[in-house]
């Protein structure tokens, strides 16, 4: 029995729609702790918790059913994907405990090796794994809840861009439409191993060269697709405005966004941005590309003008398809602006 | 007409498979019924019929089955091809319009669209039974629209129309409304499942 055999939905576009989850979330009582210096009102990335002056403790959880048939990919993926909400902070991952939901009628042997691959990620992290939980699950899942440390000054938060900053993607955007059309039989090997080997790629060697340089605000793409992201980062107090052939993607992606291999998830990104951004006349590929749910996404900062250029260059030393993709302005008429 | 079951089935697959049948038809054109378990699925067909230029409908079936039908080929109207009904199912036509404009692309010319749209309904003879409003589609019947007038020239003519009450309140628009009702979503619910036809904006 294969992997994905058993799932209806893999991967970040598994994840409840933003729309409806915030109807939810809005109902629970609030949580006032001066030491929590970013909870959950915050839609951050992690929860930030102050242990003293000059340290503090990051925390998430992510998990998700695979999206990929090879169960060793599955475990580096889902583990690649947890790690990133603390790089995404500025912090440095310390430890993680495995989370696992498996079919007590799927072989063991691909649970081993899905924690092996998950296992690597965190060594390659310079984390340490200790311990877990297990259940028996219809759908087979797993992921990570990872804790890490940060400098409590030094938070980069997801919705605090300047106007007159640059923004910056490190991660080609695509693989959500790649691994739709592989569904569909229609992908091609290349374009599947470059959603893999994206989907891997821990943001760990991103995040190192940023700490040179001063990040305004922060975050890594999910299922939400990069214009929810955006938008969360333009708040109330600045319009972003992305260069759409700028935006750096995997190539097949945009000639299957054309053919309409495209997702669920990605249409329901699109319904929860109505009303927020000015597609212009956007392409429709490219539009697809923007919405589209990423699993292990990449970064987007936002960093002062000044030092942009620099931060790129030092980026791409590690990361060569990141590219600066829009920039911050004073509030517009809407959030988002595509040009 | 080709018939493609894709209950249970995710996107890209129904999408896949309806285009293929589209293809299929070749030169002649004809008509291709899915039968999806979703809305999502439904917003993809629809989004792939309009981006390639076939007219699309659909239809609310029971146990929340929709069936999207679009046709290919020119001179081949959805409501003579697809449903192949009777003439009474001209009335009990429902618009149901999500949207405070129409198409993709430039909002600047859907809004001139949406209103030309409400504007040309007054044309069809019997009128819509209901024309129903939600999301930013509620901005339509507040009194800031340029669609108010022709609104209330099809509620005279007997068209009920009625706008999500929770959309008015999230817009902050509840005061503003001009025409017709505040419904709830059980209204519309019972609007949509009564409709023979429905046309979705």
């Amino acid at each position: 029995m294969s992997l994905l055999s058993n799932c209806t939905s893999g991967g970040c576009g598994a994840k409840i729609g933003p729309g409806e989850l915030s109807k939810v979330l809005s109902n629970l009582p609030a949580f006032c702790d001066p030491k929590l210096l970013i909870g959950f009102d915050a839609s951050d990335d992690a929860a930030v918790y102050q242990i003293d002056a000059d340290t503090a403790i990051v925390s998430t959880v992510d998990f998700f059913s695979p999206m990929v048939d090879d169960a060793r990919s599955f475990g580096r993926i889902a583990a690649a994907n947890a790690l990133s909400d603390v790089y995404a902070m500025g912090g440095k991952p310390l430890f993680a405990l495995n989370l696992v939901c498996y079919p007590e009628s799927m072989e063991l042997d691909a649970l081993g090796e899905i924690l092996a691959g998950g296992a690597e990620k965190i060594q390659e992290a310079g984390a340490v794994l200790c311990g877990g939980h297990s259940i028996y699950d219809k759908e087979p899942k797993y992921g990570l809840a990872v804790t890490g440390r940060l400098d409590p000054k030094r938070i980069w938060r997801n919705n605090t861009p300047a106007p007159g900053d640059q923004l910056i993607l490190t991660k080609p955007l695509g693989v959500g439409i790649v691994m739709a059309a592989l569904r569909g039989e229609m992908a091609d090997e290349q374009a599947v191993q470059a959603a893999i080997a994206s989907m891997q790629r821990l943001n760990k060697y991103a995040a190192e060269k940023m700490h040179s340089f001063p990040i305004s605000a922060c975050t890594d793409i999910t299922g939400f697709g990069l214009l929810a992201h955006a938008r969360e980062m333009a708040g109330e107090a600045t319009s972003l405005v992305i260069y759409s052939s700028e935006v750096p993607y995997i190539q097949q992606a945009y000639t299957y966004a054309g053919d309409y291999l495209i997702t669920a998830a990605a249409q329901r990104n699109r319904n929860h941005m109505q009303g927020f951004v000015e597609f212009g006349d956007t392409p429709f590929a490219f539009q697809e590309l923007m919405l589209d749910p990423q699993t292990s996404g990449g970064l987007f900062l936002s960093a002062p003008q000044s030092c942009a250029q620099e931060l790129l260059s030092a980026i791409q030393e590690v990361e060569p398809q990141a590219r600066i993709v829009g920039e911050v302005l004073l509030p517009q008429d809407l959030p988002i602006l595509l040009r | 007409m080709t018939n493609i079951d894709c209950v249970g089935q995710v996107c890209p697959i129904p999408v896949i498979r309806a285009k293929k049948a589209l293809a299929s038809l070749g030169e002649a054109g004809g008509v291709v019924a899915v039968l999806v378990d979703n809305d999502i699925a439904r917003q993809n067909l629809q989004k792939m019929a309009t981006g390639l230029g076939y007219q699309s409908e659909y239809v609310q079936k029971e146990n929340g089955i929709i069936e999207v039908t679009m046709v290919a080929g020119e001179g081949c109207a959805v409501d003579s091809c697809a449903t192949g009904a009777d003439s009474d199912s001209d009335s009990e036509l429902v618009v149901a319009i999500g949207r405070d404009t129409m198409g993709e692309g430039s909002p600047e010319l859907g809004k001139i669209l949406i209103k030309g749209f409400i504007y040309a309904l007054q044309e069809l003879v019997p009128p819509p039974t209901h024309i129903l409003f939600f999301n930013s589609g509620s901005y339509l019947t507040s009194s800031d629209s340029n669609s108010v007038e022709d609104l209330r020239s099809l509620e005279a003519a007997g068209t009920v129309i009625l706008t999500c009450g929770t959309c008015t309140d999230y817009y902050g628009i509840t005061e503003k409304l001009a025409v017709g009702e505040i419904a709830n979503m059980y209204g519309i619910v019972t609007a949509m499942a009564g409709a023979k036809r429905i046309i979705n904006i």
